[in-house]
């Protein structure tokens, strides 16, 4: 087991292989799949305060090598996600790692509060509950919040500096490949006290229906994910690992356990999947088996001796 | 890994592949498919698609599809001997009354173009049925209905690009419609059948627009219903949640007092996952968000909201 263990804000992940949030609902589904306590890591579906219906029309194309999304947040609202959700979810067994985000600070720091109540009460009953925050500050999908903080270092800071005064849950900041100075945005999340950052969220893209002589997309603009992305957040990964000093969970287009490799040898603590998921359900579990599988035939007894070695 | 049994051509971009295996699923279910790709990065298509179960046969699942794109297009070059990777079945697929009550029931099939795909284990199923399937130059599968049903006379078809099915078809001779096709059909039925009233869409629009997001909520809070037609009825009744307003509540219950027969319409939406994680396929219902492939495909006509549907 301490083959593949790691460690991100004071929190042991058996393995480094977490599902990215958006791709793999609160766990629900896949767990009716495969079994998903081989996993380290589930980040639910993003989270706002109230419920959001998402983006109406096209939600999904598929391009080279990737796919543009543009569901933009939909999801049940931080109270019904606890109340309907969160037992199930934490039952599962991987870390439960809450993505949170919101329209502006203040319902950024009304959600991160709700949270953190939640897991106080939870503990103090001896239950387990929500173990971590992504703040998604980085959802290209949506008009109000998300991408316009994520941009820009400045819009982003206050944001930070807010949520992290609001909770003492480990607190993992989910970084947009948009941003203006990634790097910046980075180094900010660690000044402002961030336990990891995440990073790449999708890129801003988009595809044209010629027939319609429009966007696919009502929103115009959707985000790209899938291996066409692998080779920039990988560089982007490696950029941000080696100028921070705090954890860098990489992820963008990974693929398979060498893509994993990659991005632990570009400096990453840990990884999160998500198209994959859609390309093969039992994605994690390939993942996880695979790497161990790798780290024995090279007989590499840590994940540190390989981490950040380029 | 599947290995394919048959991969034969029905007519001009019109393929029925077989594949071997005990393939189980409930009538209006589908799979995910793809070519055996082994799932690596750099295949193409990347993601799976969805395609409803035609048919189980003696040598295995039955999926009817068209070419319609790249990922279509390589699964219809594949051959007999090699291998697909299937997932599911998946979805809420149409309502399975049991054989002494439909035998009562007047119930209808109506499909449209590769629409005709998803009806085939329902007709096997309600073999007294009545079979409308519509056409625009190429007809298949009409075969395979006439086999289903108890006399082939059941099964009427229309093939004219310029004219609908729906021109077969009384719908106040049936209790139940069960419908695949596309939106523009799929609507056209619903408002043959009294699903829709300008006004009350009108009225519902106007809802929906100003409490999308208090309705988000039920998407994933609502137990799925198992679906009959007799609690379709009841539910005609009681449809409103009951947030919705009153004047809106008025003409519901006014239209649910007409004659109308259960409708159950199969819809198409793109999808990822196929499994209910991804939120791509979902589509905004009397009720809230539903997804397509988890409270869907199959979909009671009451719940769409039908001017939305048209648009996607």
């Amino acid at each position: 087991m301490s083959l593949l263990t790691c460690n991100i804000g004071g929190i042991s992940l058996r393995n480094p292989i977490i599902m990215a949030s958006g791709t793999f609902g609160f766990g629900r589904e896949y767990a009716q799949q495969y079994d998903v306590s081989v996993l380290g890591g589930i980040c639910g579906k993003g989270l706002t305060l109230e419920p959001r219906a998402g983006n109406a029309g096209c939600r999904v194309q598929e391009t080279a090598a990737g796919m543009l999304n543009s569901v933009g947040l939909e999801n049940p609202g931080i109270a019904a996600f606890l109340a309907d959700e969160l037992d199930e979810m934490a039952a599962l067994g991987p870390c439960v790692i809450a993505n949170l985000g919101g329209a502006n600070e203040d319902e950024y720091v009304k959600g991160a509060r709700q949270l953190t109540a939640d897991y106080h009460r939870r503990q103090r009953a001896g239950r387990r509950g929500v173990e971590m925050i992504e703040l998604n500050i980085s959802c290209p999908n949506v008009k109000q919040g998300g991408i316009q903080f994520g941009v820009d270092t400045a819009m982003a800071r206050p944001i930070v500096r807010a949520v992290r005064a609001a909770t003492d849950l480990p607190l993992m900041v989910k970084l947009s490949p948009n941003a203006q100075q990634i790097v910046e945005m980075a180094l900010m999340c660690e000044q402002e006290g961030a336990d990891a950052v995440s990073l790449v969220n999708t890129f801003s893209a988009m595809k044209i229906d010629i027939q319609r002589r429009r966007s696919y997309f009502d929103n115009g603009y959707a985000g790209l994910s899938g291996p066409a992305i692998k080779p920039i957040a990988l560089r982007m990964v490696h950029q941000v690992a080696h100028a921070v000093q705090i954890p860098v969970v990489g992820m963008g287009g990974i693929s398979s356990v060498e893509d994993a490799i990659e991005f632990i040898m570009a400096g990453a603590e840990a990884v999160q999947v998500g198209t994959h998921n859609f390309v093969n359900i039992r994605a994690g579990k390939m993942l996880v088996e695979g790497l161990e599988q790798w780290m024995r035939a090279q007989g590499i007894a840590s994940l540190a001796e390989i981490r950040g070695i380029v | 890994m599947a290995t394919i049994v048959a991969n034969e051509q029905l007519a001009a971009g019109i393929f029925r592949m077989t594949v071997a295996g005990d393939h189980r699923g409930e009538m209006g279910q589908f799979y995910m498919v793809r070519c055996d790709d082994g799932y690596r990065a750099d295949s193409y298509p990347l993601l799976s698609r969805p395609i409803s179960i035609h048919e189980w046969g003696k040598e295995g699942i039955v999926f009817l599809y068209r070419v319609h794109g790249r990922g279509t297009e390589l699964l219809s070059r594949q051959m007999a001997g090699q291998h697909v990777l299937l997932e599911g079945p998946f979805g809420t697929g149409f309502p399975r009354l049991d054989v002494a009550q439909s035998s009562s029931k007047r119930i209808a099939l109506v499909g449209g173009g590769m629409g005709v795909a998803p009806l085939l284990p329902v007709a096997q199923h309600y073999r007294h049925a009545d079979v409308y399937l519509g056409y625009s130059g190429t007809v298949f599968a009409v075969d395979s209905f006439k086999k289903a049903v108890v006399h082939s006379e059941q099964v009427q078809v229309m093939n004219d690009a310029r004219r609908s099915v729906l021109e077969l078809l009384d719908t106040r001779r049936y209790d139940c419609i069960m419908a695949c096709g596309p939106a523009g059909m799929l609507r056209a039925l619903a408002e043959q059948c009294g699903y829709i009233d300008t006004m009350s869409e009108h009225i519902h629009n106007e809802w929906m627009s100003h409490h999308s997001l208090a309705t988000a909520s039920a998407w994933m809070t609502t137990e799925i219903e198992q679906t009959s037609a007799e609690q379709a009825e009841v539910h005609s009744s009681r449809m409103n949640t009951p947030s919705m307003n009153t004047s809106s509540m008025n003409i519901e219950n006014k239209m649910s007092t007409l004659q109308r027969p259960a409708l159950y319409v199969s819809i198409e939406r793109r999808m990822a996952c196929g499994l209910g994680a991804c939120l791509t396929c979902t589509v905004r219902t009397r009720h809230g968000n539903r997804r397509t492939c988890k409270e869907g495909p199959v979909f009671r006509a009451e719940e769409v909201c039908w001017d939305e549907l048209a648009h996607l």
